[in-house]
């Protein structure tokens, strides 16, 4: 059973996912389509969704200390960066930080600088991509062998892109309706960008959660046919005392997955406006954060190996 | 003393739980009544989830109250059952409820739309949170308790304590203050049910409020830790039952019943406000209905006035036009009415001059005067060219695009604000335009245009109607002409014949020499020639007359009367007191000079008069004027059934009737002859009843009154 203490963990990996994913993919949907919708118009569309990615890494780092018992004492971890796989996840999480607050800035005060934003943009992105390399490679410690596979890490980025395919939507929905009760310019780009992006983000998410599914169960199968000890302890504590948990994990997720292309579905039916995807992507969104959270749990409770 | 505290009120939890039940099933159905009732209460449309949530919360105190009273065991499994799936639902309810009141009846800043954004990682993790503890080791009861309270009742009851708390502050700030204190007391009744409901929670292995206060036999669920143990970061229980009991002296239980008293109470309250509310809109209603009403009836009355209005107008147009009244006029006359009736400061007609191929302004009315414009102004707006040319209506409110708009009135120092301008076609042909302004703001409206062309049609038909009458004038003139040509023939003709005979009885005589038959006869012939030599002057003097005299009518008749006095040595004296202008109709003048001339003629032929007098006087009766001529003379009268004037007095009478006037003819064989001709003027005055009768035979002849009087 894990440790109260312990869900600051899931709470700091989670929401740096997070982080990560919606900056991918909108860094992505800026290169494909800043040309077609206007560079600066573009850029003004995204501005309050680089804020909140800001604000998501901000309250991670913030979470990941208190799972330490002395939280003042992380700095120092960064000084064991050449052996410490931790040291260099804080060391890149802060430097993907960094830049997501450069970025931000350059937003509000060098609009203009549109080739410059985009390599800071894409070397927050790397630093992401390597923090969230950094952070599943802590795992591979060889006390706990269900951790101990490259299905780890896998498992790591396919939540940090179903999570940045999830939650990219509900920001730039919410960021549509705030536009539009404000009535600012820019809500028309917003506007044109869903239309552009949300039939890829919804086929994207159920490409990449058919994949974590069947890569979960052929991680099971693999633990089923395991001869070691605990790795069938960890197999067997899933299958039984955690079995409802199992469930709701894949549940929720493909509840929300659902509930998203039926909202498209719907939308498309109807032709309604794209602020009506506010309430569907939303609850979508809550769903796959739900079965993530639950996912991340029972890595940390059960120490099995893959994504969980 | 506490263990004695908690068996007393163990053995009394049936009653708390059973008001319990009876407030929440109360509010549930005071709210279902309201709904049943309505109301336009911002509130209204929320009432069902409250009163769902009533009956449920009701239906789950009930429960609770059966599982606390001695049941069998099956018994306890159905209820349980029941608890469990009743108090979430209630839950539910209470959020739904909690999240319409907030977010529905006042509209929240723009920036709300992120919190729920910002909240749904905590969310997330509340929830899954809590879907771990469902696998701890203890009854599903208490999980699904807590959780009920953390994640349903307690944000549902803030979001409704904030919503009320929301509409407090809306009704104060209208001057509602009974319905914002009502609001206020839901507002922090709602809160502190938050806190009493959802925030103190049954004894768990789990936080965040209930901490290491399970059962202390056993070890900590999740940490492995036992009892005795401190909590993280040094958090001890302090908001369990116990601890309340402990603090208070009283069970949590109770302090759910005080807080769902003073909830309902406040609810049931607020509900009254529909009733006031509903008073309030009907009295506002029936007002509202009273000024409509008003409205209507004054609407109705206004634009009957203004349909009167017009109907009068155009009623006294065709009057005027019947009656074959100066064309210039009735121009003047149709311009005046539709300026005061289109509230305008000013109207005028321009039309087209054939000669010049300019369109003339010539008649214009503003609120002084209406006149004609003499000589006829050409320098016309270009607007109202363009209008004539294109023969289309314009109505203009705003000049933005239009130069020199003073030259659209002219004669005028007032800025114009709205202008219509019409165009004048007779026969498809155009003739001219009409255009009126105003100074005021307010725009001609479609009903405006269509009423000034009506007016316009009008101004044609008096422009035909004047053209009309001219060429009856001038066919009267020719056809008088014409008489006259043939009278003169016809007595020149017998004057002859009889000359020719009288030679031949004078060469008669003289062959037989009888010199005083010859002078007898040539004495006659003397006669007759001076005779048909007077006729001719006399003709000649008609066709003079008839012709159009530019002195008018009243220098014609002078001039004619001079030239009788001249031609027949008789007295002529002549009294008008009528004015220059008879006001007839052109017709009417026609018909009273040939009368005039008929009557002298006779005079000469056969009254054997030294004196004659003329006399034109104007009667008044009842708002119509008539035109009387008397023509007197001190001849020898005569006796109309053997008098040869007869033929003559029935052409007299029949051009009197014809322009509706009657003849009078009254005469004394020793005081002389009166013909006494009444012609009504363009304006229909009656003559006094008892002065003429108002219909005359033709052969009915009157002795005068007034001749009674001239003859005494």
């Amino acid at each position: 059973m894990i440790n109260l203490r312990e869900w600051a963990l899931p709470i700091y990996t989670i929401l740096m996912e997070l982080a990560a994913g919606v900056m991918f993919l909108i860094w992505i949907a800026r290169s494909l389509l800043s040309v077609k919708l206007g560079k600066q118009e573009f850029d003004r569309a995204i501005q309050k969704t680089l804020w909140i990615i800001l604000l998501t890494i901000t309250t991670s780092l913030a979470g990941a200390h208190f799972h330490l018992s002395r939280p003042w004492h992380s700095f120092f971890a960064v000084l064991n960066i050449k052996d410490s796989w931790l040291s260099r996840e804080i060391l890149f999480s802060l430097i993907f930080l960094i830049l997501t607050v450069i970025l931000c800035w350059l937003q509000l005060r060098k609009p203009q600088l549109f080739g410059f934003k985009s390599a800071v943009g894409w070397l927050a992105i790397s630093m992401a991509s390597a923090t969230i390399y950094s952070m599943s490679r802590i795992y591979e410690l060889p006390t706990q062998p269900v951790w101990v596979s490259t299905s780890t890490i896998s498992t790591f980025f396919f939540s940090t892109i179903l999570l940045g395919l999830m939650a990219t939507p509900a920001l730039l929905v919410m960021d549509l309706r705030y536009s539009e009760l404000r009535g600012a310019e820019h809500a028309r780009t917003q506007t044109l960008l869903l239309r552009n992006l949300y039939p890829w983000l919804v086929s994207t998410a159920i490409i990449v959660t058919a994949i974590t599914i069947i890569h979960g169960l052929q991680q099971m199968k693999l633990f089923s046919q395991s001869t070691n000890p605990i790795i069938e302890a960890s197999f067997q504590l899933l299958t039984q005392f955690y079995s409802i948990l199992l469930s709701l994990r894949y549940f929720s997720v493909i509840a929300g997955v659902l509930l998203m292309v039926l909202s498209v579905i719907y939308h498309n039916k109807h032709d309604l406006p794209y602020n009506w995807f506010l309430v569907p992507s939303y609850l979508a969104c809550l769903l796959v954060m739900i079965g993530e959270i639950l996912g991340r749990f029972l890595f940390y409770a059960l120490h099995v190996r893959i994504g969980l | 003393m506490t263990n004695r505290k908690n068996k007393y009120y163990n053995e009394n939890m049936v009653i708390i739980y059973f008001l319990d039940g009876l407030l929440f099933g109360g509010v549930g159905l005071a709210t279902f009544l309201q709904i049943r009732r309505g109301g336009e209460f911002s509130l209204a449309k929320h009432l069902p989830w409250l009163a769902a949530f009533g009956f449920i919360a009701a239906i789950s105190a009930w429960v609770d109250m059966f599982l606390v009273s001695e049941t069998s065991p099956d018994t306890t499994h159905v209820l349980v059952f029941m608890g469990l799936i009743f108090q979430p639902i209630s839950g539910v309810l209470l959020l739904i409820f909690g999240w319409q009141i907030l977010t529905r009846l006042t509209p929240l800043p723009s920036w709300g739309i992120f919190v729920p954004g910002i909240l749904i990682v905590p969310i997330a993790y509340a929830i899954t949170f809590a879907a771990t503890t469902f696998v701890t080791p203890s009854p599903i009861k208490i999980p699904i308790d807590i959780w009920s309270r953390y994640l349903l009742y307690l944000p549902g009851s803030m979001l409704a304590g904030i919503g009320f708390l929301r509409l407090w502050r809306d009704q104060k700030k209208a001057g509602l203050y009974d319905i914002s204190r009502l609001m206020l007391g839901a507002g922090l009744a709602f809160i502190f049910e938050a806190f009493i409901v959802g925030l103190v929670v049954p004894a768990a292995p789990y936080g965040p409020s209930s901490y290491y206060n399970y059962d202390r036999t056993l070890i900590n669920a999740f940490t492995g830790e036992k009892p005795g143990s401190q909590a993280v970061f040094g958090l001890n229980a302090w908001l369990d039952y116990d601890s309340v009991l402990a603090v208070t002296g009283l069970p949590i239980q109770i302090w759910r019943l005080i807080s769902a008293a003073i909830v309902v109470y406040f609810i049931v309250r607020s509900l009254d406000v529909f009733e006031a509310i509903r008073k309030r809109q009907l009295a506002q209603l029936e007002m509202q209905r009273d000024q409509a009403e008003h409205a209507i009836l004054v609407s109705q009355i206004t634009a009957r006035e203004t349909a009167e209005s017009w109907s009068d107008a155009l009623v006294n147009i065709s009057r005027h036009i019947v009656d074959m009244d100066n064309m210039d006029q009735i121009l003047l006359y149709i311009l005046e009415n539709t300026r005061i009736l289109l509230k305008s400061n000013y109207i005028a007609i321009a039309l087209f001059n054939d000669k010049t191929e300019l369109l003339e302004t010539k008649y214009l009315a503003n609120r002084f005067i209406s006149r004609i414009v003499d000589p006829p102004f050409s320098n016309v707006h270009p607007a109202i060219i363009k209008a004539f040319h294109a023969r289309q209506s314009l109505r203009i409110n705003e000049f933005s695009s239009i130069e020199n708009i003073e030259s659209l009135c002219p004669f005028e120092t007032f800025q114009p604000q709205k202008v219509m301008i019409i165009p004048i076609s007779l026969d498809a042909s155009p003739i001219g335009v009409m255009w009126i302004a105003r100074e005021s703001l307010s725009d001609y409206s479609d009903t405006d245009l269509i009423w000034l062309e009506c007016m316009a049609d009008q101004v044609v038909i008096a422009v035909k109607h004047g053209l009309m009458t001219a060429q009856l004038q001038s066919l009267s003139v020719v056809q008088e002409r014409g008489r006259i040509a043939r009278e003169m023939h016809d007595g020149l003709a017998q004057v002859l014949g009889y000359l020719n005979v009288q030679v031949q009885t004078l060469e008669a005589f003289r062959r037989k020499e009888n010199w005083s038959r010859l002078d007898q006869e040539m004495q006659k012939m003397r006669q007759a020639i001076q005779q048909a030599q007077a006729d001719v002057r006399e003709n000649i003097l008609s066709l003079r007359t008839t012709l159009a005299n530019e002195g008018g009518l009243i220098q014609a008749i002078m001039e004619y009367l001079d030239e009788f006095g001249i031609q027949t040595g008789i007295e002529v004296s002549f009294d008008n007191q009528a004015g220059e202008d008879l006001g007839l109709s052109s017709i009417a003048e026609v018909q009273l000079v040939c009368i005039l001339q008929e009557s002298l003629t006779n005079v000469r032929k056969h009254a054997h008069a030294k004196k004659v007098s003329l006399k034109i006087r104007r009667h008044q009766q009842g708002g119509e004027s008539a035109i009387r001529m008397s023509v007197d003379d001190d001849g020898i009268g005569f006796i109309p059934q053997l008098n040869k004037r007869n033929f003559g007095l029935q052409t007299m009478r029949e051009r009197a009737q014809s322009v509706n006037g009657f003849l009078v003819v009254s005469s004394n064989p020793v005081k002389g002859s009166r013909v006494d001709c009444i012609l009504p003027c363009v304006t229909h005055e009656q003559i006094p009843d008892n002065t003429y009768p108002s219909t005359r035979k033709s052969s009915e002849i009157l002795i005068h009154p007034s001749l009674e009087d001239h003859r005494s």
